[in-house]
């Protein structure tokens, strides 16, 4: 066999950082691609940053990103419920506890969605409002 | 949805007519040309080349006038992990339950026992109904749906034998050579083969139609 994969998961990638390489490799029609590339991008890059910049990951700046997770930092989250936090910020209780398991439980129950919805409205309620106005 | 993944391949040509190429550029190529929007069995979709990590190679086997490469590499992979949290639009619903779509990706499928409880199909709009307090609420069309990912499955390819011949009308292979269910064969334009499947469910709190929750 030729091909291996040598690993799986290296990493995860946010849609926020996904949308970032493919505006990179040139999937945006606006911006040209950094560093500059002969072909064009593929269509099925153009078809993720397409779906992606109807979402809140087109407008997350890497610093708003930073400081959300430094917020949430003491929830005691898990990084694949940080990461959906992050790619779909929740504005409602009900959403916030799909995302969270057992949300009730944790954090003594303290009002852990609270805290979430708190940080989602401090870093992205500018940028979840602004969703209907796609450029 | 997405991660990255590491993937090495020994044998990446680079045709005599791209030597002149600078190598980076004519390996990113011709890995582009093999693997971006295919699906990578049992790890995912492949989306986009993150970066060469090393290349070493560039021999000249015998008979050969391309130059060969053994490379590893990184590649941007769509892979959403079982209990995820995403939304798709509804794109397609019948009695076995709905098909949504992620945009990039419409291989998503909520079957009928994953819908919220109780759910009936309604036969005459052809849409299926979630009856809550007394209320009905269709799932239309195009809506947004919120699931959460249930399993993620590869089937393998179609043998040749399950598949219609080439040259078959779409109807003539259809019928002919439909299945003790019924259905098309397999890998025909009415029920294309899709090598990466996501299963989804809906039956929670917060999930189904977004508007259900607002």
């Amino acid at each position: 066999m030729t091909v291996a994969v040598v690993e799986q998961q290296a990493g995860l990638l946010t849609n926020a950082e996904v949308y970032a390489v493919l505006e990179q490799r040139g999937a945006n029609p606006n911006v040209p691609p950094c560093p500059p590339r002969t072909r064009d991008p593929a269509p099925c890059e153009v078809a993720v940053w397409e779906a992606l910049r109807a979402t809140p990951a087109a407008r997350q700046t890497r610093q708003d990103i930073k400081e959300f997770f430094t917020d949430l930092q003491p929830l005691g989250l898990t990084k694949a419920e940080k990461m959906m936090l992050l790619n779909d910020p929740p504005t409602t209780p009900v959403h916030a506890h799909v995302v969270i398991e057992d949300c009730e439980e944790r954090l003594s129950g303290e009002g852990l969605a609270d805290k979430i919805l708190e940080a989602v409205e401090k870093h992205f309620g500018e940028v979840l409002n602004t969703e209907e106005d796609v450029g | 949805m997405f991660i990255l993944s590491v993937l090495s391949d020994s044998h990446v040509r680079i045709l005599p007519e791209n030597l002149a190429k600078p190598r980076e550029e004519a390996i990113s190529d011709a890995i582009e040309d093999i693997y971006v929007d295919k699906v990578f069995p049992n790890l995912g979709l492949m989306i986009s080349l993150y970066e060469l990590v090393h290349f070493e190679g560039g021999t000249i086997y015998q008979l050969d006038g391309a130059a060969t490469f053994t490379v590893t590499f990184k590649m941007v992979v769509f892979r959403p992990f079982v209990g995820e949290i995403l939304t798709g639009k509804l794109i397609k619903s019948d009695s076995k339950g709905l098909q949504l779509s992620l945009g990039f990706f419409n291989d998503v499928y909520v079957p009928e026992h994953a819908l919220q409880d109780p759910s009936t199909f309604d036969e005459i709009e052809k849409l299926w109904v979630w009856k809550i307090d007394d209320n009905e609420a269709f799932m239309d069309m195009g809506e947004e749906v919120r699931f959460r990912v249930a399993g993620l499955t590869f089937p393998p390819e179609p043998m040749a034998s399950q598949v219609g011949a080439l040259g078959d009308s779409e109807n003539e292979s259809a019928n002919k050579n439909a299945n003790a269910c019924g259905e098309a064969k397999l890998g025909s334009i009415s029920r294309p083969f899709a090598p990466m499947l996501l299963q989804g469910d809906i039956n929670s709190d917060g999930l189904g139609c977004l508007s259900w929750w607002q």
